[in-house]
């Protein structure tokens, strides 16, 4: 039986609401606050096995069983919708064609942690997905899903959308909060661990859009459902963005635990323009690049950490031999430069010296120490940093090296590029 | 309590209170982990990331300066891994921070120079631009001035968020902030905005580097070359602990000296940049005579030979004594001593600008409590008191008792401000504060108050009866208040029914000690009809300025005309001077040694930064020049004069001079409430408003305050505060020059329409020589009439 997509569903105008319930929307909203207690529901979400899936793979059950009981404090639910990552557009899509999904996702875990306001703090940039979120929270409010004593089950809850000002850190969960809390976005000291004090120093859980997305299938169909789909310890569907050099990018929602040959052959339509492949980054830029010769690699949390890789946001970025890794490293690296908040040093200025070698490089005025250099910074920065930012910048720089380092030798060498050794260097 | 954690660091086990910082637990076994950002006064940001520890089990370091230990525990601070990330945090540190040292004000004090030295790579390997910070490309070092006195250079800062968390948490501004991000993030002021706060420059003596910088000090010396000199400050009576910092005679700064009882290594604006008061180029260095309106200098010897002939000379009933408050216990002492028995029956008086009753002992004075306790209360109630003029730094532990959860009201007839720090404001109009006194205390039987907001009245009742510990601090205006008798028997009569401690607060520096050592027979009041009244043919005045003091600039005028021969040991050619004969000039705290007593009644001594020019007198110098030729019994040192007080003073007990222990008198019950019947105040058609007065944060309590140049810029112009109804009916807007009319005279100045001032009442703020508020008074506990037009 060929799998069917459940986050992304093959359903016209899903985003209205008769539409939505028609294909059995809120079905599993009605179900949980029927079926389930806070505490059953949040044992189920364990035993699904779920993992978030905003890059660190975290499993959202156990996420929930660490809010204090009884702390007298309310408890918070943020939703992360800030999808900034480079190589990243599927919590997009899931708010533009999906909003009812996101939202009953978002009820029921505000239902399983007890919550009774919970935020999505979104993109700046995403204005329409925006609105539909506020027109699918207004639809729900008016067919009694949200608001007050919800289906009649003494739950209230109310959503409120609050939009970021577009700046990477603000996915980062602690700097959400402080954003949202009216400050700049600048990550805080953990711990204290969100669940224990995250926005105004209460209890707080962040879950990413997609992860949300998972919880009306999971609590219709089962924790074993879920769990008879992708890998044992990564189980589920994943929506793998597929972008850069392929015949057809765009979003594929596949069990975990596809091959990326699958993926990209199969599904992606292979490499365009007759060119090979020549290396994949395949959880947005923040994860370490793996080489074409991977591709048999199983796209799940365990299988890419042994490949030295990670599933991240499940970015796959895919580079064609026609490409200059030493400009595509730099271009990845400005984004990290102009995205560090500033506030730990590490990051601050490692971010800005890697951009300003790599810079240099590209512009053909490397220097032969440059390459040990870059990676003696990348030591400096790794594990160093408030916040996992400067942990981000490091693998795209630390592995193009590794993995390239006669493509960087040659332009430091002869001033041109290894690939594209007509074009000269300034 | 909670039990105690243990854990280990670099081997050695300690045991710390759960909750401490791996940094503070460090720090206990003496064990320095480095830090930029890291001050147990602020919140932790744990952003310089130079404290970096090794904890087993965690994969990654670890912020000792944000982390929290935890039972087991196993710290490494000297591992390999914690050497290179440290070298690692300074190479990154270094790359975008200029190499001026050679001109930076902080070189030779710089913790990134010195943790670079101890810590950091001897190279660095950054072959790149720097990032260059240059607002205008024709300003020199690429300093910008962000306030009066705060000058900003961004190329030196490392971006530890001290002096924004300062601006914060400690003086309550939202001035300062970080802007921009990454690499290009910079400290700076929100456009239209002047760093200017009561506390401003902390934020330079903390910052980490030198970008920060004070206008008086900057480029001026190098820090090496300064003498430091721990001494006490001056220009209030919290007593915080300072170093002076001189070269060659000329004060170049003050700077904190940590006291965790009182200041906690902050000090306010005033005590910092009033440092050059003693520079001031107008300061008198030469003993002078008046002849025909002017200054005529004399040499010190003629100066000493004309004292002698004229006291030699005098009867005791004929000569009086007035002693300035920030002059020594010691100076107090000795000078009143000499009085007393070289002329039996002399009038001995203090100047103060405040009408304390002379009847009570010095010692019911001061804080009743420490201020520790302060901090730590439940509720405050500020009668009369605008505690970030008159106590600044105590005003800081009241900012922390807020943040902490404590309430404050202020009963005031105008409106008080701490920053951001909110509280509830119970507003009477001018001499009424006694009757919502009387009204609080009657809430708690249920009634229902007029002067006090519904919602005001609901919360005092609700903060009293939950109170445990409940303080009234009262303010020096509340004796000069029309009613003040009656605002002190409302104050009695509220403390025994709400079981409050009432703490009566002089502000100025010494007033406490000088009252107690000097013993005064007399009141400065007193003192001001004796002369009028011609039986007094000489006068001393023991430094301060009395004719700016005194609360009716006619009457001491008139007075000081009366005398025979004024000596007025001064500073400078002020007023008094200018009524006086002959003009000694005088050694300032600074350049004193002795004691004060402070608002808690706390011993603490003084060290001169320099030895004055023979010309410029101590007090102690010059009684003892005179005691030689008039005879009396002579001291040799300020510690022989303390050893004198100690036997006639038993409150001294048994401390010694200059020891650093700690030293609190108790207070003393005593405190005397003069009689009054309630004064109608009602201002006559002609004068329909009341006039009150504030000098402002920055002149403070003392007269000599107007002779720094650092804080006469800082001040700004005197203004005349009206409330904007009045303001609106006027036809007064903002910075329109207003005349206003008393009985005493006129004067011209800069109007602010401010609601922090009643309708119907006027606020003359600030001070100036040319416009000295007195002029306008009509003396103690009488209210002011006054009319105002637009010009």
């Amino acid at each position: 039986m060929s799998f069917q997509p459940f986050l992304l569903r093959a359903i016209e105008d899903d985003d209205r609401f008769d539409v939505y319930v028609k294909h059995g929307g809120y079905s599993a909203l009605r179900k949980a606050l029927k079926e389930f207690s806070p505490e059953s529901l949040t044992e189920e979400v364990i035993n699904s096995g779920l993992r978030g899936r905003g890059g660190a793979g975290f499993p959202t059950g156990r996420k929930w069983s660490f809010i204090p009981k009884n702390s007298g404090k309310p408890v918070y639910l943020c939703v992360n919708a800030d999808e900034s990552e480079p190589g990243t557009f599927k919590d997009r899509e899931l708010m533009l064609k999906h909003p009812h999904l996101v939202i009953e996702g978002t009820i029921i875990s505000a239902y399983a942690i007890k919550c009774n306001h919970a935020f999505i703090y979104i993109r700046g940039e995403f204005a329409e997905e925006a609105r539909r979120l506020q027109k699918a929270i207004a639809e729900a409010s008016a067919h009694g899903f949200l608001g007050e004593n919800i289906l009649g089950s003494g739950f209230n809850l109310r959503i409120t959308i609050y939009r970021g000002g577009g700046a990477y850190i603000c996915g980062e969960e602690t700097s959400l909060m402080t954003s949202l809390e009216g400050g700049p976005g600048y990550p805080r000291v953990k711990p204290p661990f969100p669940a224990v004090s995250g926005l105004y120093g209460c209890p707080t859980i962040i879950n990413n859009v997609e992860t949300l997305s998972n919880l009306p299938a999971i609590v219709n169909n089962g924790a074993d459902w879920f769990k008879s789909i992708g890998t044992p310890r990564s189980p589920g569907s994943k929506i793998f963005c597929v972008s850069g050099h392929v015949v057809r990018p765009g979003n594929y929602e596949l069990p975990m635990g596809i091959s990326l040959r699958e993926l990209l052959y199969e599904h992606a339509g292979g490499i365009a323009n007759d060119r090979n492949l020549k290396a994949v980054i395949p959880g947005g830029s923040s994860v370490p690049i793996l080489t074409a010769d991977k591709i048999d690699v199983r796209m799940d949390f365990e299988s890419l950490a042994e490949a030295g890789s990670m599933l991240g946001s499940a970015g796959v970025i895919v580079i064609d031999d026609a490409t200059c890794i030493v400009r595509a490293a730099y271009i990845i690296s400005r984004f990290y430069q102009h995205e560090s908040c500033g506030q730990c040093t590490p990051c601050r200025q490692g971010t800005l010296w890697m951009d300003r070698i790599l810079h240099r490089i590209e512009h053909g005025r490397g220097r032969s120490e440059d390459l040990d250099l870059l990676l003696d910074i990348c030591d400096n920065i790794e594990g160093n940093t408030i916040c996992p930012l400067g942990d981000a910048a490091v693998p795209s720089v630390r592995t193009s090296i590794k993995l390239f380092r006669e493509e960087y030798e040659y332009h430091i060498k002869h001033k041109k590029c290894l690939v594209d050794p007509v074009k000269r260097l300034s | 309590m909670a039990d105690l954690v243990k854990l280990t660091i670099d081997g050695r086990e300690v045991e710390v209170e759960p909750g401490t910082l791996i940094l503070e637990a460090a720090r206990k076994l003496d064990i320095e982990i480095p830090t930029f950002c890291y001050d147990e006064r602020l919140r932790s940001v744990g952003a310089c990331r130079m404290c970096l520890v090794e904890v087993e089990k965690s994969p990654k370091l670890i912020a000792s300066c944000a982390t929290p230990v935890a039972p087991g525990m196993i710290v490494r601070t000297d591992s390999k891994r914690v050497v290179e990330a440290r070298k690692a945090v300074l190479e990154f540190l270094l790359i975008n921070h200029p190499l001026d040292c050679p001109t930076c004000d902080k070189g030779g004090e710089c913790p990134l120079q010195n943790l670079t030295y101890k810590y950091g790579p001897a190279m660095s390997r950054f072959g790149e631009d720097k990032i260059r910070f240059q607002e205008e490309t024709s300003l020199k070092f690429d300093d910008v001035r962000i306030g009066p006195e705060i000058w900003l250079n961004r190329n030196r800062c490392i971006i530890c968020f001290k002096c924004v968390r300062i601006a914060r948490e400690v003086a309550g501004g939202e001035d300062l902030g970080m802007f921009h991000r990454g690499a290009y993030a910079r400290i700076d002021i929100p456009a239209g905005i002047r760093y200017a706060n009561e506390f401003s420059g902390n934020t330079v003596e903390y910052c980490p580097v030198g970008a920060l910088m004070s206008d008086s000090f900057r480029y001026k010396i190098r820090t090496w070359l300064l003498d430091r000199t721990p001494s006490i400050c001056w220009l209030c009576s919290d007593g915080c602990n300072i170093t002076i910092e001189s070269n060659n005679g000329k004060i170049y700064r003050h700077q904190s000296r940590r006291n965790d009882k009182i200041d906690r290594g902050f000090l306010c604006d005033r005590g910092r940049y009033g440092f050059d008061i003693p520079n001031h180029p107008d300061r008198i260095r030469l003993p002078a005579v008046m002849k025909n309106g002017g200054m005529q200098v004399i040499a010190h010897d003629e100066m000493l030979a004309m004292v002698i002939h004229r006291l030699r000379e005098q009867k005791g009933e004929e000569t009086a004594l007035l002693l300035d408050t920030s002059i020594t216990n010691e100076e107090a002492y000795c000078a009143a001593e000499f009085f007393r028995e070289k002329f039996p029956g002399s009038s001995i008086a203090v100047a103060s600008k405040h009408n304390f009753p002379n009847s009570s002992s010095a010692l019911s004075l001061g804080l009743s409590v420490s201020m520790d306790e302060i901090q730590a209360a439940d509720l405050v109630l500020m009668v009369d008191c605008d505690i970030a003029v008159e106590h600044p730094i105590l005003g800081l532990r009241i900012r922390k008792m807020i943040s902490s959860g404590g309430r404050l009201y202020s009963i005031h007839h105008r409106s008080v401000s701490l920053g951001r720090f909110d509280f509830a404001k119970i507003r009477t109009p001018y001499g009424q504060e006694y009757q919502a006194l009387n009204q609080i205390r009657e809430l708690m039987s249920g009634k229902c108050p007029s002067l006090i907001g519904d919602a005001e009245a609901g919360d005092l009742t609700k903060d009293i009866k939950q109170a445990k510990n409940i303080h009234i601090l009262v303010g020096a205006e509340s004796f000069d208040l029309p009613n003040s008798g009656l605002l002190l028997q409302a104050i009695d009569s509220l403390a025994a029914a709400i079981k409050a401690k009432v703490s009566y607060l002089p502000d100025e520096t010494n007033y406490i000690g000088v009252s107690l050592c000097a013993q005064p027979n007399c009141s400065f009041e007193q003192l001001i009809a004796r002369l009028a009244d011609g039986k007094i043919k000489t006068l001393f005045i023991a430094g301060g300025n009395p004719v700016d003091i005194f609360p009716e600039r006619k009457r001491i005028i008139a007075a000081l005309r009366k005398l025979e021969y004024t000596i007025y040991w001064g500073a400078f050619g002020d007023a008094t001077a200018e009524s006086s004969t002959l003009i000694i000039p005088r050694a300032l705290p600074p350049e004193t040694t002795g004691s004060y007593l402070n608002i808690e009644r706390r011993l603490q001594f003084l060290t001169p930064a320099y030895k004055p020019p023979r010309e410029i007198n101590s007090l102690f110098r010059l009684i003892t020049e005179l005691k030689i030729e008039l005879g009396g019994r002579l001291y040799y040192s300020a510690a022989e004069v303390f050893d004198e007080m100690k036997r006639n003073l038993p409150p001294f007990g048994s401390f010694s001079f200059g020891a650093t222990d700690d030293f609190l008198i108790p207070l003393s019950k005593g405190f005397e409430m003069p009689a009054s019947a309630p004064c109608d105040i009602s201002p006559p058609k002609e004068f329909p408003f009341v006039l009150a007065f504030s000098t402002g944060f920055y002149y403070g309590v003392s007269g000599l305050t107007s002779c720094s140049n650092t804080l006469n810029k800082l001040a700004g112009v005197q203004r005349l505060l009206v409330n904007p109804v009045d303001a609106n009916r006027l036809g007064i807007t903002n910075g329109d020059r207003v005349k206003l009319k008393t009985a005493a005279g006129e004067g011209e100045f800069e109007s602010l329409s401010d609601d922090s001032v009643n309708p119907g009442e006027l606020v003359l703020w600030g001070y100036s020589m040319a416009n000295p508020p007195n002029f306008f008074m009509n003396g103690w506990n009488k209210a002011v009439y006054a009319a105002i037009e637009k010009i």
